[in-house]
């Protein structure tokens, strides 16, 4: 039996723990091991990997990459055991809770601001091209999925959130979670943990709606995840410390935390940042 | 080429290692593209948008990934094979060869070292240029998108310590025979070059090559460095070092035309600093103030080899080698335009190579007028988009804006393929313009690998009752691995017209779009 002690438990996982659930390995990386858990997505993931609501931490990578898809797992106030020959004890675990899910973000720094940070720090292979949108800066040339979301996002900027264009982001591009779909999960985020106006708030709750209702059959289950924590406000810690930069109003925080958040993935955290100056960009030009 | 689609049914890779293996794969000989993607309706929809979808796709869903290939017949299924390692070894050795991860480590295994290659994204360059300078290296900076200010510092700094920054943006350096970053196998020989220009130094010691003049060698500065905001730093430092090489007879400098108060300082300079003969090529600029300083001047990349290897050899030495016989020329260009549909009108230029594509502009500028470009001598002919033609165009696709995030066309073909097929649909394209580069660091088979972008786009103007002329030039050598005279080939059986330069392919090209002969004499001497 290897037992591991976690170092961290997202609050997420602490109330599944209250209640108890079962499931099964989902699907197993280098740092992370996915675990569907009352139909629901929580990973155990390496400390090198950003928190999340739905995270167990721990700092023992090597027992992951042993887990194997399919193993029974059971998570109970104190712990997780996965099969018969690993557990993890959670009771002296910090619990970690985002907090931009705490209050309202109310962004103080401007789209222009983002995007020079993206520019800089933003990685290519996914929709970074977009950023010639949002500032004359951007030189990258489009991909082939960018050109195709040029259009989609255009129209979103031009006619707001309720035309349904959105959708068509859908699993669309390079990576395991698709380009379009961690745009989406920028924006989702943002609007959600935002102050938004009357007439965006509408747009944005029919948009989560028709989002998640398409992504079943739009995209993967791990992105499908991802697309309705982030719909929730449930963002990752490097998301977070984004929210938190845009809402102090602190350059330098932005940039750091638009640098840590560009190291996800190979694009997945540029892409979602997109979605996030989207979102700001809405905002301010008041477009819904 | 042919197409092959893999489906991996319910199994995840993380985004990390499927761009590793999508990287992997497009450095194969023979790869046309690949698409490594999860299965979802948008990105199948991608893939028939590609030309690379297969029935094999139908039944693949959000949950499973695709692989998709287009490639050599031949070279496909070993492709697949390491397709499947990459995706399933648990520990992967992707550099065998000894691989140094940092500054320090690389000067342990090699410690007489006196020169640092830098190719890393922009953003992380001069970090490693300013440990390469406080531990003494001479730098070679292929990075390109390093801010202003910080190339400055580097260069003011290598100055005060005595050391050559070439670069940042330094695409060709030939030192003491040794090739940094693109460039051609050339002979050793007594002029010594300094260009601010990668395709520029290329063109340039291919066609001396040709003419059987060599180099001692050939300095790269960066693009920027004759900016005013760097004031030729890297441009002076190189003359001095020439001027003080015994091996070094002739002068040879090469550029786009220099901020004015740059040029300036740089004819100063040379007056100050060296008694050797000196020949430049600043193209597009203004021969007044050269000529005025007793240097000569050279309109073009071709005439700056000419009058190179003319005075090293002696006046008319190059008549063997390489003529302007405008007759011939425009006999050539007549028997193409006879075969034009009327709204055919307009020169495409598709071109790896950025000085060329500017040489090109110089060239027709009195047969066409101003002409644009994302590069053009105009400003105000600046295209739109880098993505879309207007007129006559001369593309820059080695511009920053095509190659951040990818490889440059010079590597890769795929974005001038697609662009040149995307012209080929416009009725008003007259003939397309193309330089192919050869050398080390260049695609392994550069004209192969466009050949069948050519065939399919002469044989859609066919199948619509027209015609499309495609006119290029090779930049390279016998002694390149890929074979000046193999790849010549190439281009002829697949209907291409090659001319010995790209000089000479520009007003080929220009005189079929036209229908009618460049004046004579188009340009100064």
């Amino acid at each position: 039996m290897t037992r591991l002690q976690a170092t961290s438990i997202g609050f997420k996982v602490k109330e599944a723990a209250t209640r108890g659930a079962s499931g099964s390995v989902h699907s197993v990386f280098s740092d992370v091991a996915n675990l569907a858990l009352g139909g629901e997505l929580y990973s155990i993931s390496s400390t090198r990997i950003p928190r999340t609501p739905y995270t167990i931490t721990v700092e023992d990578t090597e027992t992951l990459s042993k887990l194997r898809e399919g193993e029974e797992a059971q998570l109970r106030t104190g712990g997780l055991q996965i099969g018969r020959g690993t557990q993890i004890d959670t009771c002296s675990a910090a619990v970690w809770r985002p907090a931009a899910a705490s209050g309202e973000t109310q962004p103080r720094l401007s789209p222009e601001t983002l995007s020079a940070s993206l520019i800089v720090h933003g990685r290519s292979g996914g929709m970074k091209p977009l950023l010639s949108m949002f500032t004359d800066q951007a030189r990258e040339g489009d991909n082939s999925y960018s050109y195709k979301a040029r259009a989609i996002v255009s129209d979103i900027l031009a006619g707001g959130l309720g035309g349904g264009e959105a959708v068509k982001l859908l699993g669309l591009g390079p990576g395991l979670t698709p380009s379009g779909d961690d745009l989406l999960s920028g924006l989702l985020a943002t609007l959600e943990l935002s102050r938004t106006p009357r007439g965006l708030t509408q747009a944005k709750v029919g948009l989560k709606h028709r989002i998640l209702g398409e992504a079943v059959n739009r995209t993967n289950e791990i992105s499908r995840s991802l697309l309705s924590h982030y719909a929730l406000g449930m963002v990752d810690e490097n998301t977070d410390e984004l929210m938190t930069a845009l809402r102090t109003g602190s350059q330098r925080r932005l940039d750091h935390a638009v640098e840590e958040l560009c190291r996800v993935g190979h694009s997945s955290g540029t892409d979602l940042a997109i979605g996030v100056l989207t979102a700001l960009k809405l905002m301010e030009e008041r477009i819904w | 080429m042919v197409k092959k689609n893999i489906v991996k049914t319910g199994k995840y890779y993380d985004s990390v290692l499927l761009l590793r293996v999508s990287q992997k794969a497009q450095e194969f000989t023979g790869v046309n593209q690949i698409a490594v993607v999860m299965g979802t309706d948008s990105n199948k929809e991608i893939l028939k948008e590609l030309n690379l979808y297969g029935d094999e796709l139908d039944s693949a869903g959000p949950n499973d990934l695709v692989i998709s290939i287009d490639a050599e017949e031949d070279k496909i299924e070993d492709m697949l094979q390491r397709v499947e390692e990459e995706l399933t070894a648990k520990r992967r050795d992707i550099d065998r060869e000894y691989s140094p991860k940092s500054i320090e480590a690389a000067l342990e295994s090699m410690p007489g070292a006196n020169l640092l290659s830098i190719s890393i994204p922009g953003e992380h360059a001069y970090r490693e240029a300013r440990e390469g300078l406080d531990r003494r290296l001479n730098l070679f900076i292929f990075s390109s998108n390093v801010p202003i200010a910080r190339e400055r510092e580097l260069k003011t700094l290598g100055k005060e310590k005595g050391l050559l920054v070439m670069g940042p943006d330094c695409g060709t350096s030939i030192i003491g025979g040794k090739v940094l970053g693109f460039g051609n196998v050339v002979d050793r020989g007594p002029v010594g070059i300094v260009a601010a220009s990668g395709s520029g130094t290329q063109e340039v010691t291919c066609l001396m090559q040709s003419m059987g003049v060599g180099i001692t060698h050939a300095i790269g500065t960066g693009g920027n460095d004759l900016d005013e905001r760097i004031g030729g730093t890297t441009m002076m430092e190189a003359i001095d070092l020439l001027d003080g090489d015994p091996d070094t007879e002739l002068i040879l400098l090469v550029s786009k035309p220099p901020s004015p108060g740059v040029e300036e300082k740089i004819l100063e300079h040379l007056n100050a600093h060296t008694s050797k003969p000196v020949i430049i090529n600043f193209l597009s600029g203004d021969p007044g103030l050269v000529v005025e300083r007793g240097y000569t001047w050279a309109e073009t990349l071709d005439q700056a080899a000419v009058r190179t290897v003319n005075s090293v050899k002696g006046e008319g030495y190059t008549e063997q080698f390489y003529r302007w016989d405008m007759d011939e020329l425009a006999s050539m260009a007549e028997s193409e335009w006879g075969k034009l549909a009327e709204r055919q009108r307009y020169v495409r230029g598709l071109y790896a190579g950025g000085t060329l594509a500017t040489e090109a502009q110089v060239v027709l500028r009195g047969l066409l007028g101003d002409t644009y470009s994302n590069s053009p001598l105009n400003p105000d002919y600046r295209l739109e988009s880098h993505r879309e033609s207007r007129g006559h165009s001369f593309v820059d696709m080695g511009s920053e804006e095509f190659v951040e995030g990818r490889p440059h066309p010079m590597i890769d073909p795929t974005q001038r393929k697609i662009r040149l097929g995307k012209e080929a649909e416009d009725p008003e394209t007259a003939v397309i313009l193309l330089d192919v580069v050869l050398g080390y660091g260049s695609h392994d088979d550069p004209a192969g690998a466009l050949i069948d972008a050519i065939k399919s786009a002469k044989r859609r103007a066919e199948d619509e009752g027209g015609y499309l002329p495609v006119v290029a030039s090779v930049v390279g050598t016998s002694k390149d691995p890929q074979g000046y005279e193999e790849q010549v080939e190439k281009l002829e059986r697949a209907g291409v017209l090659v001319l010995p330069s790209n000089a000479q392919a520009s007003a080929v090209a220009g005189m079929i779009a036209r229908r009618e002969r460049m004046p004579i004499p188009w340009r100064e001497g």
